[in-house]
């Protein structure tokens, strides 16, 4: 999918835990983890919306677009 | 909704059932075909699918060898091949069967759901054209019985409309498949 997540980056820079985040957000870590490793299909705005209050970040802080190569 | 399952899970134990029995007689009436040459034993047999035409037994004989074939390995062909249809027929049933006792443990939509229904919707509709096609070639070639066209009709139009809403519930499963997976996967 050439939507790529850098949840991961963002938690380092904020050095916060997956599970601390998880937490606050009010996901499973399991779901967070598929969020983290894009294998998830769909994000609802009111988790993005907890993501980007507790991260101090903006949507495209922790996701953006990358256009797939033509093989 | 399990209350339904159940039913048709019981119905489908039974069909079952009657299905193997029916193999189990159609295999020991070939055998007795096989062993003995006893007209009168193959006409009441037939007799039990087919309208007998108003004609002596000699006149059927007569009739049978004017058609080219033996009316006794036309009756041990017809056995065979009806106990090869309904083997195919039940294993398109387990399938089914197995499909909603899933269903029942709880996992309304699952992987391959959607092509197993697939599979037997179009053994139903498969079975239903052989049954047919079997039922009326015994019927002209053993008593010129052309009515079975018309009397098979309805078997065949009930079990062709049945396998078509299986693949109705095919496409729905698949659709289902997808939204379930969508919902999982959506964070």
């Amino acid at each position: 999918m050439p939507i790529i997540i850098n949840l991961d980056v963002m938690l380092a820079k904020r050095k916060m835990r997956s599970n601390e985040l998880a937490e606050k957000v009010g996901i499973t870590t399991a779901n967070l983890s598929i969020l983290k490793t894009g294998k998830a299909k769909a994000i609802r705005f009111s988790t993005l919306e907890a993501i980007c209050e507790i991260l101090e970040c903006q949507p495209g802080d922790i996701m953006e677009y990358i256009p797939e190569k033509e093989t | 909704m399990k209350h339904h399952l159940n039913i048709i899970i019981i119905a489908l134990r039974v069909v079952l059932f009657v299905a193997a029995i029916m193999c189990v007689f159609n295999l020991i009436q070939a055998y007795g075909f096989i062993q003995t040459d006893d007209p009168v034993a193959i006409n009441e047999f037939f007799l039990n699918y087919f309208t007998a035409p108003k004609l002596s037994l000699g006149s059927l004989e007569q009739l049978g060898a004017r058609y080219f074939f033996n009316i006794k390995w036309l009756a041990i062909g017809f056995t065979i091949t009806y106990t090869a249809l309904l083997v195919y027929g039940i294993t398109g049933i387990i399938r089914l069967y197995k499909c909603l006792l899933k269903i029942e443990k709880g996992q309304m939509f699952y992987n391959e759901q959607g092509a197993q229904f697939r599979k037997v919707g179009a053994t139903v509709i498969i079975f239903a054209k052989l049954k047919y096609v079997l039922f009326c070639f015994t019927g002209i070639l053993s008593y010129l019985d052309i009515s079975t066209f018309f009397k098979q009709l309805p078997a065949f139009l009930t079990l062709y409309l049945v396998g078509k809403l299986i693949f109705i519930m095919s496409y729905i499963t698949e659709k289902g498949e997808f939204i379930q997976e969508e919902n999982e996967l959506t964070i």
